[in-house]
């Protein structure tokens, strides 16, 4: 058996958007190709700001990251997107004054060939938005968006994406459709690693989860350790979101 | 007041320059109300491209209001031969009324049309005032304007006169607009500034406090037209074109440091002292340069602007404690480069708030 | 159209447009009036049209040059001005500054009276019902037609008006889809300057050449670019003619010194009807 090497590896990563003032904290993360990594935790978090740092969207920050084996700190995101992550943000995440198949061709920019082939299988796996590619994306509903967003951060074959809160703002119904599309691009071959406000479903599909609070890491487990640990339920789960939420720092589960 | 200032161009004598201090003094202390009646527009902001349009008004109104009945090839309205108080006080209503005429449709809307709105009531009214016969004598424009208390004073006192009024005026309105700006009023107008949304939120209706400073702040440029017009005895369509009218005054609040009352009086000392300098080196500059004054110097104005926006956008005087609207809200990722980060993570908080 | 382009793209009202306009007619009057003739290509004149090949020339200095212009007011001045941040407001007066220092330079170099590309009269001919139209007129016609069809093709067609239309919806997300925004920008600056040139050129075949006559033309084009909806290349065809046939028909009522009025009524009236223009789409 070869060893099992991670896709994504962050160390010691600390970093913010003002210069001095740090919003994460020495945060070390690993994601392997074969699994979803869902970040959980109470608002303010920093589970965005963290996700922003994997693509290389933070103005500053300090640490070490690696992608593929390459040591990628401090690059800048179109280089993370050239070298295979795809990144979806939680808010603006579709262009929407362009049709549906125009945000494809943008998120495909960076492609020299197979454009339109691309185009095609992308399209394959949303069946909604295959069967009207020249919708504008302002007139799509929000899960429909979120899916377009998706599929666009899919038009440069990435091994890896980083989805901001797909599901917020979504009906149960729709959230449960989104979480499938996502475990089937998963399944295909993708790595992903996600932050998620509808925890307990989340951690469903997740084979991994981290909970962080103020800027660190306070649990790692996986999704169903999280989902039966009585300190999360009981903390987070059950509870409103973030509301009492009283881990000490190096608890174990 | 170019004339005026060309006329006293010989500094040879003494009593050369002292009335050319005089003139500049009160030529400056005109133009440092209008500074800062744009300042207390500008620090909600309100784009005012057409400080000119207001400037005209207050000029025209108090000048027809005042002068007497017209006469022989002259035509124009009123002529009642008021009070120059009177003409004074309806160049600040007419200022406000422009104003509120403008403010209504555009203050709603996006920034930028309140800009262009108002650059367009400069131009229109221009072209109004050159073209409607009977209404302010049209391009001729209006002569023999009265001096406020002119008759009362003897000999060749009178620029003192002159300079005292713009003065005490400037005063009153320095002291208007700190006051104001420091009232609940003036707080609310900065917090609408740094924040619309945070403001609306906290049940400030936004829409009418800016339409407020609006409205004072073409008050006062309505009034500074009022002073010029009685000051200079002659106003026409020309004497308020953009390029005076507007963005010099906007080059002094730049100059000076935008939302500081102060700035914007040193901006106009400053920025009035380089402009209305100008002609009186212009004798001694070699031909080549000498000839081509005049375009140097508006060449000079727009990179005075640009500059100060590069390289020091608070100004000379920098606003205390505060961050001005020129400076930077936070850093940026300077390969990224596009200034809607803060904005979207504001947004990105806002949507985070639980749902009701 | 160059101007809907940069409000609409790079969010940047551009208050030199007028004036770039300007040097776009004075850099091809340069080429078309002595200095260009005495290189030996101002002769000729194409039919009963007023210029010949050294119109076209000056066209395309006049382009070039104009869109040198723009991306290095782009370079110099908006890139850093993005990067230390401020918004519109500060694009707005920075291009009001640009806009007072080229006019500026036109008047130092050309001086402040007018002029005309070529002397004479150019006499019109009659068309259906006794209307007199100047053959330059279908020219000017045919050319900002022609214009139109290429910035939609452009916009619409090619993957970097998509990418430009892109940059303009959502610069963040541009940017995280490996879209070199940096690029686009300039790219945007470069159209819009030689549209702006085209423009000016036209204007200064159809008038006369003068300093001012591009910042003159600065209310009509907001007005045109605001009713077509900021942004759309169509609708600032649209607006375009509907502004300027207002200003003309309106002369049938109104003093003609009142004609610089129109647009700004018209600007009034849309802003208070439709504020997102006639042909401005919902968000």
């Amino acid at each position: 058996m070869t060893e099992r090497r991670p896709l994504l590896q962050v160390e010691a990563f600390s970093g913010g958007y003002v210069d001095g003032i740090d919003i994460i904290h020495e945060v070390g993360i690993d994601l392997y190709r074969d699994e979803i990594l869902t970040i959980i935790g109470p608002n303010g978090a920093g589970k965005s700001t963290l996700l922003k740092a994997v693509v290389g969207a933070l103005p500053f920050e300090r640490g070490r990251r690696w992608f593929t084996g390459e040591d990628v700190s401090g690059w800048s995101t179109p280089r993370m997107i050239a070298s295979g992550v795809g990144y979806v943000p939680q808010v603006d995440n579709v262009f929407t004054s362009l049709s549906i198949r125009e945000n494809l061709e943008m998120g495909g920019y960076m492609r020299n060939t197979g454009l339109r082939e691309r185009i095609g299988e992308v399209l394959a796996m949303f069946p909604d938005l295959e069967s009207r590619p020249n919708e504008r994306a302002s007139r799509l509903s929000g899960g429909q968006r979120q899916m377009l967003a998706m599929a666009r951060a899919l038009m440069l074959d990435p091994v890896m994406l980083c989805l901001d809160e797909p599901t917020a703002a979504l009906s149960p119904a729709a959230r449960g459709e989104l979480f499938a599309r996502i475990y089937k691009i998963h399944m295909s071959g993708v790595g992903m690693l996600m932050v998620e406000q509808n925890a307990t479903e989340a951690l469903v599909w997740s084979d991994r989860a981290v909970v962080m609070v103020d800027g660190e890491i306070a649990l790692e487990g996986t999704g169903t350790e999280m989902l039966t640990s009585s300190e999360v339920g009981r903390a987070f789960l059950g509870q409103a979101e973030g509301e009492g939420f009283t881990i000490e720092e190096g608890s174990t589960l | 007041m170019e004339q005026l200032l060309v006329g006293a161009i010989t500094l040879v004598t003494f009593d050369g320059a002292v009335n050319w201090t005089v003139g500049f003094l009160t030529t400056v202390a005109i133009f440092a109300i209008l500074a800062l009646a744009l300042n207390i527009q500008w620090s909600v902001g309100i784009l005012n491209f057409g400080v000119a349009a207001f400037f005209m008004v207050g000029a025209y109104v108090s000048a027809v209001l005042t002068l007497p009945a017209p006469e022989g090839l002259e035509a124009y309205v009123a002529g009642w031969g008021l009070p120059i108080p009177v003409g004074w006080l309806f160049a600040m209503v007419s200022g406000a009324v422009l104003a509120l005429l403008l403010g209504i449709p555009t203050l709603r809307l996006r920034d930028d049309f309140l800009a262009i709105a108002t650059i367009g009531v400069a131009a229109i009214l221009r072209s109004i005032a050159n073209s409607v016969e009977g209404l302010v004598n049209r391009s001729r424009g209006l002569n023999g304007i009265d001096g406020f208390l002119e008759d009362e004073v003897q000999g060749g006192g009178y620029r003192w006169v002159e300079l005292a009024i713009a003065l005490v005026v400037l005063l009153a309105v320095y002291w208007l607009v700190t006051r104001a700006t420091a009232s609940p009023w003036g707080r609310t107008l900065r917090a609408i500034r740094d924040n619309e949304d945070t403001a609306k939120a906290s049940g400030k209706n936004t829409v009418r406090f800016r339409m407020g400073a609006f409205i004072l702040g073409a008050m006062l440029m309505g009034l500074a037209g009022a002073i010029y017009a009685h000051r200079s005895g002659t106003i026409s369509p020309l004497t308020f074109s953009d390029l005076l009218g507007t963005f010099f005054v906007w080059t002094m609040l730049i100059v000076g440091g935008s939302g500081n009352h102060r700035g914007a009086l040193l901006g106009a000392v400053v920025v009035g002292f380089f402009w209305f300098g100008t002609p009186l080196i212009q004798e001694s500059l070699p031909d080549w340069l000498g000839s081509r004054v005049f375009q140097v110097r508006q060449l000079l104005i727009g990179l005075l602007i640009v500059v100060f926006l590069l390289w020091r956008p608070q100004g000379l005087l920098a606003e205390r404690d505060r961050v001005s609207r020129f400076v930077s809200q936070g850093p940026e990722d300077s390969s990224g480069g596009h200034g809607s980060r803060w904005r979207r993570l504001r947004e990105r908080a806002v949507a985070q708030l639980p749902r009701s | 159209m160059g101007l809907t382009l940069v409000f609409g793209v790079l969010g940047i009202a551009d208050f030199a447009h007028g004036d770039k306009m300007g040097w776009g007619m004075f850099l091809a009057f340069f080429v078309v009036s002595s200095e260009g003739a005495n290189l030996g290509f101002a002769g000729g004149r194409f039919g009963s049209l007023s210029f010949g090949w050294g119109l076209v020339v000056g066209l395309l200095v006049a382009m070039i040059g104009v869109a040198l212009i723009s991306v290095v007011l782009e370079r110099l001045v908006f890139r850093r001005l993005r990067v230390t941040g401020g918004g519109f407001f500060v694009f707005a007066i920075a291009s009001l500054g640009m806009s007072i220092m080229l006019r500026a330079v036109i008047q130092l170099i050309w001086g402040p009276s007018n002029f005309r590309f070529t002397p004479g009269i150019h006499p019109a001919i009659e068309v259906l019902g006794g209307i007199k139209v100047k053959p330059d007129q279908f020219f000017i016609v045919g050319v900002t037609f022609l214009a139109a069809v290429l910035l939609y093709w452009l916009l619409y067609r090619t993957r970097f008006g998509k990418a430009m239309r892109a940059t303009a919806d959502n610069p963040g997300l541009a940017e995280a889809s490996g879209i070199d925004t940096n690029r686009i920008r300039v790219g945007t600056w470069i159209i819009a300057g030689i549209f702006g040139a085209l423009a000016g050129v036209m204007l200064g075949l159809q008038a006369e050449v003068r300093f001012d006559a591009g910042f003159r033309l600065l209310l009509p084009l907001f007005a045109a670019v605001i009713l077509g909806g900021i942004g759309n290349p169509w609708g600032a065809l649209i607006g375009g003619l509907t502004v300027g046939i207002a200003q003309e028909v309106s002369t049938e009522w109104i003093n003609t010194g009142l004609k610089p009025g129109i647009p700004f009524v018209i600007v009034i009236v849309v802003l208070l009807l439709r504020p997102r223009g006639l042909f401005g789409q919902q968000r």
